[in-house]
């Protein structure tokens, strides 16, 4: 049963995500960051299933509770809406997810990660004092090895 | 007293000094001046240019088609949203 929304699917011929997935360097059983991915992110749809299905492990990062009051919606109407969109565990795996931010930048472990995607985010964190720089060092601590596909900034 | 000749009788075989006088002597270059050595050279050169071009453009022909065949399956089928 195909599981991505069609009108996803519809932006396949722009984004290309084979492409540039393979690009950044996504390889089987990889462990894949997505920062702030929303409700059943475009790249969640593909990520979360692929990392299911090799071997990895898909992580998201969702709205830090310490952090709240900036964000339109509440950090936990966030959080229910991101489990309920990836419910599906034949379809999605085990999915795991931390509250990421500048309070809490160290809730995943060092060294872990393979591929973090930060998908339209910076400009967010560039309104929020030093955010970026926390997230950046952050980013720095968690992967695995500094090669070139390590971070990804859309 | 020495002369060119050997006690034997035979001629004595001329001395060489170096490859310069090695190259003087065969046949490709015997009588040839240093510009048309040099062409030869530049010839060879050429040649040598156009089968290491080949060999290189054959050795990344064979690795694109390696890297086509080894497309990331999963990763399709994930787009697709038909993986098993």
């Amino acid at each position: 049963m195909p599981w991505r929304e069609p009108q996803n699917r519809a932006r396949d011929a722009y984004r290309h995500p084979y492409e540039s997935l393979t690009l950044w360097g996504l390889k089987l059983g990889m462990t894949v960051v997505e920062v702030d991915p929303g409700v059943r992110g475009w790249w969640t749809e593909i990520l979360a299933p692929y990392a299911r299905a090799t071997g990895g492990a898909y992580i998201a990062t969702l709205p830090d509770r310490a952090q709240s009051g900036a964000a339109a919606e509440s950090p936990d109407a966030a959080h229910a809406a991101f489990w309920k969109g990836v419910a599906d565990k034949s379809v999605f795996g085990e999915v795991k997810a931390y509250e990421f931010g500048p309070q809490h930048p160290d809730s995943i472990p060092a060294a872990s990660v393979d591929l973090i995607l930060v998908a339209r985010a910076f400009h967010n964190w560039a309104r929020q004092g030093d955010a970026t720089h926390a997230y950046l060092r952050a980013f720095f601590t968690m992967r695995r090895c500094l090669g070139a596909h390590g971070l990804l900034v859309l | 007293m020495r002369s060119g000749f050997s006690q034997s009788g035979k001629a004595e075989a001329p001395r060489r000094n170096g490859l310069f006088e090695l190259m003087k002597s065969t046949s490709k270059t015997r009588g040839k001046s240093v510009v048309q050595r040099l062409l030869a050279v530049a010839a060879a050169g050429h040649k040598m240019l156009l089968v290491l071009s080949a060999i290189w453009i054959a050795f990344f022909a064979l690795l694109g088609q390696a890297g086509a065949e080894s497309k990331d399956s999963a990763l399709s089928a994930a787009i697709d949203g038909a993986l098993a």
